[in-house]
């Protein structure tokens, strides 16, 4: 953490000692061989926004970087430095949730529901996609994958397959096996439906708990009652998914984002009836932004108030919904509103916050 | 150790794309919506347009089997790749009965212009 700390903040260090002035220079004209190929790593859409952005656009991007990483190796050194000075440990017992095996049984349930709905969309787009896959273009690590678009056939086989092996976790036994085929089929998939030079963070909430969940039916191999942190990870991230979201926007447009006419200009932009309607009152817009923000950054309650949690995935429903309606982007089962299933598993009959248990499971190491 | 790992790699793949302001695949970046109208710049409209008895009609781009999305991207990066006719082509390709095709930009800042043309040979 120390070390992660101090080497971030050698970005600003070397950043002010002349770096920058490299940096505007390149962007302002021709990047050099070196930045061109950072540039290619870190912000390949730079060759593509360059055409129709300035050059102090990206020069803001780069000042931005940098603050950040300031920001963080700050942080991360300041608690280092707290740690060492006091001679204390940071604890990771908040970690430690109990965990039924009846809140195992609703997961299993309602994840297999959640990822029937995700296959299908999946599986029928990829489908569709043969009659274009012309366009198909591999980014990042699906170039491993080839350069070829799978076949119809193919595309059959390895849906039917998943689809069994979805069935299949419905069985506590099969679970952790299902859980792990589920992860590499849904990345084989996403790596065809984002195969068309446009990627977008749909099912990202879901990603992350199809990473944690094979630890959680690991953890679940016993039964009865355990002290899981697999599953309050998985609230975590979600969690945190949502308090970076709010940090980017205070980040990149400090105050002016709250700014009605930021709200107004997307909403004539995506046309639609209640969008249009809501855009004739700046009030409103302003309301609806500064909420936005609030509702983005309350889900620091799952670390600090967890009694507060209901409302807070409410407000996040109310959040998705509006987006939906205003700005036509998501639907009513929006893949995020579908990942609060980590937090709502607890709250259903049998699970052990819905029962209160007699005492504490035991916290393993 | 597995739980460390798995600390680590979802700590790194939530913070490095906040930092560098960009997506890892398959970690992204949370920036939607984060700059403002005004910041993120001129929205540009790509339009497809096919010859059908001597006029020239609009097409959506679900007609040739692409999301608005996807065919608004597809024509800015074919465009930056300077790849518009070969773009041509392969919609040429799902649409039997064009004879000539046309894509259009339409920039609010500027004059709308005409990006690429193709023709049945």
């Amino acid at each position: 953490m120390g070390v992660a700390g101090f080497l971030l903040l050698l970005f600003p260090l070397f950043y002010g000692l002349g770096l920058r002035e490299s940096v505007v220079a390149a962007l302002e004209g021709s990047p050099e061989p070196w930045l061109k190929s950072i540039l290619e790593i870190f912000y390949p859409r730079y060759f593509i926004e360059k055409n129709r952005l300035p050059a102090s656009f990206f020069v803001s991007k780069a000042d931005q970087v940098i603050f950040r990483c300031t920001l963080l190796g700050i942080l991360l050194a300041s608690l280092y430095i707290i740690t060492l000075v006091k001679q204390v440990t940071l604890s990771t017992q908040f970690l430690y949730t109990p965990s039924h095996e009846k809140t195992f049984f609703w997961l299993r349930i309602l994840l297999t529901c959640i990822n029937l709905l995700v296959w299908f969309e999946l599986y029928n787009t990829v489908l569709d996609r043969t009659a274009i896959q012309s366009f198909y273009v591999p980014r990042s690590w699906f170039k491993l994958l080839g350069p070829q678009y799978p076949s119809a056939p193919m595309i059959h086989t390895l849906g039917i397959v998943w689809l069994l092996s979805m069935a299949a976790g419905l069985w506590k036994r099969w679970a952790l096996a299902s859980s792990i085929l589920h992860l590499l089929f849904f990345g084989w998939f996403q790596s065809y439906y984002f195969g068309f030079e446009k990627i977008d963070h749909s099912f990202y909430t879901l990603f992350l708990i199809y990473l944690c969940y094979p630890f959680y039916c690991y953890e679940h191999r016993v039964s009865g009652e355990i002290a899981s942190w697999s599953l309050r990870w998985m609230q975590l991230l979600i969690a945190m998914v949502y308090i970076l979201t709010a940090l980017e926007k205070i980040t990149i447009s400090g105050l002016d984002w709250l700014a009605p006419e930021n709200l107004q200009v997307r909403l004539w932009m995506h046309e639609t009836p209640a969008g249009n309607w809501l855009a004739q009152y700046p009030f409103l817009c302003q309301l609806s932004l500064g909420s936005t923000w609030i509702i983005q950054l309350s889900f620091v309650c799952i670390f600090t108030h967890r009694r507060l949690s209901p409302w807070v995935l409410a407000a996040g429903c109310l959040f998705h919904w509006s987006t939906f309606l205003f700005l036509n982007i998501g639907h009513w089962l929006h893949p995020w509103i579908l990942a609060y299933v980590v937090f709502i598993v607890e709250y259903l009959p049998g699970s052990a916050r819905h029962k209160a248990p007699n005492k504490m499971p035991e916290i393993p190491g | 150790m597995a739980r460390k790992v798995l600390y680590t790699v979802t700590l790194l793949g939530l913070l490095l794309p906040f930092l560098f302001i960009t997506d890892f695949y398959p970690f992204f970046r949370l920036g939607m919506f984060a700059e403002t109208a005004k910041q993120s710049g001129p929205q540009e409209k790509f339009v497809l347009l096919m010859l059908t008895k001597k006029n020239w009609q609009a097409l959506p781009a679900d007609s040739f089997k692409l999301s608005e999305s996807t065919f608004h991207d597809l024509a800015r990066n074919h465009i930056h790749r300077g790849e518009c006719e070969k773009m041509l082509e392969k919609i040429s390709a799902l649409l039997p009965q064009a004879s000539e095709l046309k894509l259009i930009r339409i920039q609010p800042s500027s004059d709308t212009n005409l990006v690429a043309t193709w023709r049945k040979r």
